[in-house]
């Protein structure tokens, strides 16, 4: 865990490194705060490495119990089936628009990573889809996107 | 001016007012708790119904609503990490842990209840500080505000967690967010890669729905999907929580009390609102705490604080509203146009000729508040129930309304990227215990600290720090309580170290 905390580090040091030098591109009043900010960002993450990343790690503590299903699998933060479903959640809101895009990404996270069945899944995205249509379209008059495949579409 | 007073009372309890105004209250709650609906939003929904209702009752609608949202975007915080509205972002941070110990009851008693108490204080405070508001805005300008707002920034990053170091990282991360979209003096465009959206900044509720709610989603999946909010606790004796809840607001009111003066205070300061007023309540609440080392595993004090100031700062932000004409907030210019659209001037008129109608204001203010806790209370039992749904549900619904409310809050897709890209940042920031506060206070102020800089170097020269008596005081205080904490903190680990020995 140690070394991934370095690297998350490093990797801060370089965004902040690029954020500076980004700074350096802009006119001097607009640079005046970034340039202030990274510095002291980037003297931060400095002091992290000297100061507490050479520092001996602790002992970790026992992993608390959680509750759950006997037997459930606990995944590791790094396995893409965790981080994944936010990708999904990005590409189909982006394609299919809010409504269709978030009910499709009921359906199959219940049906995929919930072991649901394909019933249930489309009665819940069903449900969450009309929920949200009756809510923010009907009711508070909203203009939602409809997405990239029905925009190209009404371009034919 | 009393009898301008009971003038006042009898408009707003006309029986036609008072249903309208809980017809507002109730609206307010409901539109609070979803995600992406602000109060201005609500307000400007309200408008068109408003216009056909009389002055009173329209104002009773609308300032009723408006209120109830502030308590409203408490529910979602508390319930499932999403802040309604952006006046509930500090709201989450122990209101979430609150329901994962199976006492969300008792934290949306506690959020109903010293919203209720802090709108009363904000309308003492309007009743009281006409007379002297001019006084008090000559004495404050931009140096001041800065030094607030930085304090504000620094106070937040060292105060409580574990590593100041990740704290000051986090913070800086934050101010570096901040940074994105048109410079404010120049409006020259910063790190906006081209992007149109970015030009504004990055979304806040976009922000906080992925860095918090997406990204807490991520942490329950890690868990197991059979996995609930409240965990392996119960929700046991929900209406006991409630009385609980009711009763930590007075157990703990010193920090209802300070916290509730300082939103009166950031209300009716132009341009700070009530995001700022929530999340600097929340820093004053862990100063103010004798155990700020708590703050973050939900407790009562880190809920009244910012709930406490953000209702409070309403009675503050109507005083220049209505003795000036100067509406300090979006919500504030909407009822400046409503007052117009009714034929009422604002500014001297409403301390002479129309006294009455500001004190019915006032009056409306006090009493949707107590509305406003009454509902909460009575809802609060049953909302609980909520964080006994196990992930498997909770994260496609969490997902759908996060998503929903990024893209509602700017009206842009971009809203959703947005909000994915914080997800990965919350979900990483978790990870390597990097803290989650400092990073949204300097995102919030990041803003108020430029625009004020600007202005305090271009009136007052680069040392206006200490050539502004008020400016420095306020320095030197800050530098002592630095200080003071950070010897305290070296103290106490001292100690932890000494004491297996």
């Amino acid at each position: 865990m140690k070394r991934d905390d370095g690297i998350f580090a490093a990797l801060l040091l370089v965004v902040v490194i690029g954020f500076l030098a980004v700074a350096t591109q802009l006119n001097s009043t607009a640079a005046r705060m970034p340039v202030m900010v990274g510095t002291f960002t980037l003297l931060c993450l400095i002091a992290y490495f000297v100061f507490e990343y050479r520092q001996p790690a602790k002992p970790s503590k026992k992993p608390e119990a959680d509750e759950g299903d006997e037997g459930e699998i606990k995944l590791q933060w790094t396995d893409p089936r965790i981080w994944g479903w936010l990708l999904v959640l990005l590409v189909l809101t982006y394609a299919l628009g809010v409504i269709v895009g978030l009910g499709l990404l009921t359906i199959f996270f219940y049906r995929f990573a919930a072991q649901g069945t394909w019933r249930g899944a489309i009665v819940f995205g069903v449900l969450e889809a009309a929920f949200l249509y009756v809510v923010f379209v009907v009711g508070f008059q909203g203009q939602l996107y409809e997405g990239l495949i029905a925009e190209w579409l009404f371009a034919l | 001016m009393i009898d301008a007073a009971l003038q006042g009372m009898r408009m707003v309890m006309e029986p036609t007012a008072l249903l309208v105004m809980l017809i507002g209250v109730l609206i307010g709650t409901f539109t609070g708790a979803m995600p992406g609906i602000t109060g201005t939003i609500t307000l400007a929904l309200l408008l068109p119904f408003a216009i056909k209702l009389g002055p009173i009752e329209a104002l009773a609608l609308l300032l009723g609503s408006h209120v109830a949202t502030e308590f409203g975007g408490s529910i979602s915080a508390i319930l499932i990490n999403v802040p309604g509205t952006g006046q509930a972002i500090a709201t989450c941070w122990d209101g979430y842990p609150f329901a994962r110990k199976g006492e969300a009851a008792r934290a949306i008693s506690i959020a109903a209840v010293c919203s209720g108490v802090g709108g009363l204080i904000g309308f003492a405070f309007l009743v009281m500080a006409i007379p002297v508001m001019k006084e008090l805005a000559l004495l404050l300008g931009p140096p001041e505000y800065f030094i607030m707002a930085f304090v504000g920034v620094t106070f937040i990053a060292l105060l409580g967690e574990k590593s100041f170091i990740k704290g000051l990282i986090a913070g800086g991360l934050g101010l570096m967010t901040a940074m994105i979209g048109l410079d404010p003096v120049t409006s020259s465009a910063r790190y906006t890669f081209g992007s149109l959206y970015l030009w504004d900044g990055v979304d806040l509720i976009a922000v906080v729905v992925g860095f918090f709610a997406f990204a807490e989603m991520l942490d329950m999946m890690t868990k197991g999907l059979g996995h609930s909010v409240a965990g392996g606790f119960k929700v046991e004796k929900p209406w006991s929580q409630v009385w609980q809840g009711f009763k930590d607001v007075f157990i703990y009111w010193k920090t209802t009390l300070v916290t509730s003066i300082m939103g009166v205070v950031i209300g009716a300061v132009p341009g700070l609102g009530g995001t700022v007023a929530n999340i600097m309540g929340y820093a004053v609440a862990k100063r103010v705490s004798a155990h700020p080392e708590l703050f973050g595993t939900g407790v009562p004090e880190a809920i009244i604080g910012p709930e406490a100031a953000n209702n409070s700062k309403e009675g503050g932000a109507l005083v220049p509203t209505l003795a000036f004409g100067i509406p300090v907030t979006t919500a504030m210019a909407i009822f400046l146009g409503v007052f117009v659209m009714m034929g009422i001037v604002p500014g001297p008129e409403m301390l002479g000729k129309n006294l009455n109608l500001t004190f019915a204001l006032a009056w409306i203010l006090a009493l949707a508040n107590i509305l406003a806790t009454g509902i909460g209370m009575l809802c609060a039992a049953g909302m609980s129930q909520f964080t006994l749904v196990p992930a498997k549900f909770l994260v496609p619904a969490v997902f759908g309304l996060g998503a929903i409310g990024a893209y509602t809050s700017s009206n842009s897709i971009n809203g959703v990227l947005v909000a994915v890209v914080f997800g990965f940042v919350g979900f990483a920031f978790r990870k390597f215990g990097y803290p989650g506060a400092p990073f949204m206070v300097a995102l919030v102020l990041g803003t108020v600290v430029e625009r004020y800089l600007h202005l305090a170097t271009r009136l007052y020269g680069p040392l206006f720090f200490i050539t502004r008596p008020v400016a420095l005081t306020i320095v030197l205080v800050a530098l002592g309580v630095v200080v003071y904490s950070v010897v305290r903190k070296r103290q106490s680990s001292m100690r932890r170290e000494v004491a297996p020995v």
